[in-house]
């Protein structure tokens, strides 16, 4: 339990802090919280990794929820972060007892591998039968009664005629639900639904509350019993204090609604707290997007042919002529040479086009015949949607052994919406190709992709009571603000608590490594020598990131003729964890990897793990099509997209990839910026110098250094430590 | 309008690449980086076009310089461009003429060779950008790509020497 400081009253909320004392830094911002809570407020609470944010956020959200009847739902895209979730909620809850949820999608937790349309309908089924066993079983209850009353009275007495005539009603009853029940035997149940439709949900309740369960303890203890452990849990959620679940329950617009109905709550109840949200951007375009395959289309057509709704012929010409159109669209795309190179990766074609509708849907307008495109998809829209119903009902009667999905419904849906998106600027048109690993034969999707993630997330964040959005780097607030459609959140941002003598950071002052550049011996040598010298007099392990695997692999090449260091190079396609595991166990090792592969965030490497990282040049992403799109509806909405869509997300990775090393007050070590649009004189490069984009404070702590000066540096700042021990390299 | 465009290659596009802090203030950056020898209004008879190009070497252009046009035939102004040099591609536009005139309007005799890097800004954001370039370019041309651009793809791909 918290203790008190002395003449200063606690406030309520500590109760739910499960260690002895907050950091300073701590306390403020859950003061922060949970007054914007109270205010209905949301927040953007940005902190350096291990400065306990997540307890930050959750303490006072925990408090708010408690007084106000209201649930707490944190999220987060990063696997290990649920983890620490779940440690975070078993503190809390041995020190103030919280009910806990951490939920999960259904396919990881299904114990016989259905998908959800499936699951539904053999849910649906298993009632109807669960309900007429329960009636067989009362009516058998009541009839062996009313046997036994027959028989005392011995037949002779008037009593006796009633219960006669009862007993002959109940078993005629009996006899007509145990008729159904042998009609519905050929029907699909699931086993383990029909074993918690038995049982009371209560021994289930008593052992999930005592604790906080993972979805693998859940799934677990259903095995065992052999019940269903992601509808046991799902029907435990209502009004719990805390669910711990991924981002897409609630970025998926879908899901978001259905989850809201399990917790029982209207969205207004809602606290919902995203963790690393500088991801939640890009997550929220991801769940914003519609696709359709040929394959889909195919199907479709497939099903049309055999159906005899008198819809299916305009429904079957409006959709053979968009595969039509999206077949033309990729081949005519494709360039001189390009089929060849395709791979079973999607591979994305250009079709958009500045002045007039995309490729696609010039085709489908040269293509198509009929009376009407829209008319016509819409007309399938509806057939898809009978045909949709009658699959559900087949197969709940038993007639089908899976739940049949309809294609026709998913291509018609999508090529209304296609169609309804023209001229809307924020859904982006976009063709994609992939060779089927199988047959061989490349194929089409088409795709709208929704550049701004606001037109999904703003919905959220006005509905719910209030969000509290942490990250170690969200940071400028202005922009995250707007990209994410939040009006007037509170913000605060804490630095480093450690001591500051315990770390420092270089701008080192190379050529800057522009792309055109790479090949220039003067650059790579200058960057060479750099990291050489920083293998050299780094006490320890070194961590260096680069703008690509390319780059990664062309210094781990040079710098390996050049270092008695051991070094390890992160390849693309290869699990990094267990090279990770091997250099952290090292103590002398480089490690060279891309900025923006998996070692970049989410992975920490602590105390002697590492001493050093490295972030060469600016990482700028590729810029695909993807990102044009991006930059481009930035630029209509905020005026600036090169710098809300690219810059800062750049720069926001490279803060992401410094915060590795440094996790604790006793963590030390160097973190090296090496080009020269870090530093100071880059306010000469206009444009291209990007010291500008990080937070004051940050930029404070760069220390500009010549290339040839960079050794004498981490000489000094190591000795002053005294991590070399007692043979220190000579600078 | 059809063409006979010189590919650029991944070091031109690189330079481009490396210049979008500040492109961002322009209205369009070009993706699709190519060099543009001479303009058509259909399609030449291939016959003809092989014709012309037989025993074209092939050559040398170097990217030096980054300047604009403020009266583009066509679309908005400026266009910011690379300055290629490359007598050899002068020689070989100068041939093209010779044989299948100019396009009324957009070409006249003061051919430039040169790589689009955007257009539609302002002139002062254009002669900010203006000036030699700190690392030239250098490359060989090997292929000419005669381009269709209702299908904005190339045609085939001619190997130098032709």
């Amino acid at each position: 339990m918290a203790e008190q400081s002395p003449g200063v009253e606690a406030p309520d909320y500590l109760r739910f802090f499960p260690y002895d004392q907050p950091y300073p830094n701590q306390r403020e911002a859950m003061d922060a919280v949970a007054g914007a809570l109270t205010a209905g407020r949301d927040v953007l609470l940005e902190g350096a990794p291990g400065t306990g944010k997540t307890l930050s956020a959750l303490v006072p959200a925990l408090e708010h929820a408690r007084a106000e009847d209201r649930t707490v739902v944190i999220t987060t895209n990063v696997h290990q972060q649920m983890r620490q979730f779940v440690a975070d909620a078993r503190a809390i809850t041995r020190e103030e007892s919280i009910r806990a949820v951490v939920f999960r999608g259904k396919s990881s937790m299904c114990h016989i591998d259905v998908d959800y349309r499936e699951c539904q309908a053999l849910r649906d089924a298993t009632r109807t039968v669960a309900e007429r066993e329960r009636e067989r079983d009362e009516l058998r209850a009541r009839a062996d009664d009313l046997l036994a009353a027959l028989g005392e009275d011995g037949g002779d007495g008037v009593a006796g005629d009633d219960v006669a005539e009862a007993y002959e009603a109940v078993s005629d009853e009996l006899e007509t639900v145990e008729d159904e029940l042998d009609e519905t035997d050929g029907e699909n149940v699931c086993e383990h639904y029909r074993e918690n439709l038995r049982r009371s949900g209560e021994a289930f309740l008593r052992w999930l509350f005592d604790d906080v369960r993972t979805p693998d303890d859940v799934y677990e203890w259903a095995e065992r019993e052999g019940c269903c452990g992601y509808e046991l849990l799902k029907e435990s959620m209502e009004g719990v204090d805390l669910v711990v679940c991924n981002y897409h329950h609630l970025l998926d617009p879908t899901i978001r609604e259905q989850f809201f109905r399990w917790l029982g709550r209207e969205p207004e109840d809602v606290v919902a707290v995203f963790d690393e949200a500088h991801n939640v951007a890009g997550a929220a375009r991801e769940h914003a997007g519609a696709t359709l395959t040929e394959q889909t289309l195919e199907s479709a057509l497939g099903e049309l042919a055999e159906t005899d709704d008198p819809r299916a012929d305009p429904a079957a010409n409006v959709l053979e002529a968009f595969l039509a159109a999206l077949r033309r669209t990729w081949e005519d795309a494709l360039a001189f040479g390009e089929r060849e190179q395709v791979d079973d990766d999607w591979h994305d074609l250009s079709v958009a086009n500045d002045d007039r509708r995309d490729d696609l849907t010039l085709a489908l307008l040269r293509e198509y015949e009929g009376r009407g495109i829209t008319q016509e998809a819409e007309t399938a829209l509806r057939l898809g949607r009978a045909l949709d119903e009658a699959y559900g009902e087949a197969f709940a009667n038993g007639e089908t052994t899976t739940r049949q999905e309809c294609q026709t419904l998913r291509a018609a849906a999508f090529v209304v919406e296609w169609m309804d998106a023209g001229g809307d600027p924020s859904r982006h048109p976009l063709v994609a190709v992939r060779r089927d690993a199988g047959t061989g034969d490349v194929y089409g999707r088409a795709e709208l992709f929704t550049a701004v993630p606001r037109e999904v997330t703003a919905d959220l964040f006005d509905r719910v009571h209030a969000s509290v959005l942490m990250s170690a780097t969200l940071r400028p607030f202005d922009v995250t603000e707007d990209v994410l459609g939040l009006s007037s959140p509170v913000t605060r941002s804490f630095g480093l608590p450690y001591p500051p003598e315990r770390r420092r950071t270089y701008a080192v002052e190379t050529p800057a490594l522009f792309a055109s550049r790479r090949e220039d011996p003067e650059v790579q040598d200058a960057v060479t020598r750099t990291l050489v010298d920083a293998a050299r007099l780094t006490p320890g392990n070194l961590l260096a990131f680069f703008p690509s695997y390319a780059e990664a692999a062309r210094y781990h090449r040079r710098v390996t003729a050049e270092t008695d260091a051991t070094t390890y190079l992160d390849e693309p396609g290869v699990r990094a964890e267990g090279l990770r595991e091997r250099f952290a166990a090292g103590d002398d090792g480089v490690l060279f990897t891309s900025l923006w592969g998996t070692l970049g965030e989410g992975v920490s490497f602590d105390g002697d793990d590492a001493r050093g990282v490295a972030v060469v040049g600016v990482p700028y992403p590729h810029l695909d099509e993807r990102t044009e799109a991006v930059q481009a509806a930035y630029s209509r909405e905020y005026g600036d997209g090169w710098t809300y869509a690219v810059e800062i997300p750049t720069v926001r990775k490279t803060r992401q990839a410094l915060g590795r090393v440094i996790r604790s007050p006793d963590d030390f070590g160097v973190r090296l910026l090496v080009d020269e649009r870090y530093t100071r004189e880059s306010r000469n490069m206009g444009e291209y110098g990007v010291r500008g984009t990080f937070p004051a404070a940050e930029r404070d702590e760069l220390v500009d250094v010549a290339p040839e000066k960079l050794r004498y540096g981490l000489f000094n700042f190591f000795s002053d430590l005294g991590a070399y021990g007692d043979d220190p390299p000579t600078p | 309008m059809d063409s006979i465009n010189v590919p650029v290659p991944g070091r031109v596009r690189r330079l481009a690449a490396d210049h979008r802090p500040a492109l961002a203030a322009f209205d369009r950056v070009r993706e699709d980086h190519s060099m543009v020898c001479k303009r058509f209004e259909r399609q030449p008879d291939r016959r003809a076009l092989d014709d012309t190009l037989a025993g074209t070497p092939a050559f040398e252009a170097a990217a030096v310089a980054i300047d604009f046009f403020t009266n583009p035939p066509r679309g908005s102004a400026p266009v910011l461009y690379l300055v290629v040099e490359s007598p050899g591609l002068a020689t070989l536009h100068r041939r093209l003429v010779e044989r299948f005139g100019t396009v009324a309007g957009l070409e006249g005799d003061d051919y430039t060779p040169h790589v689009t890097l955007a257009r539609g800004g302002t002139v002062a954001d254009a002669e900010r950008l203006a000036g030699p370039l700190a690392d030239p370019v250098t490359w060989t041309v090997s292929r000419l790509l005669p381009w269709n651009a209702e299908r904005r793809g190339p045609e085939r791909s001619i190997p130098l020497p032709a």
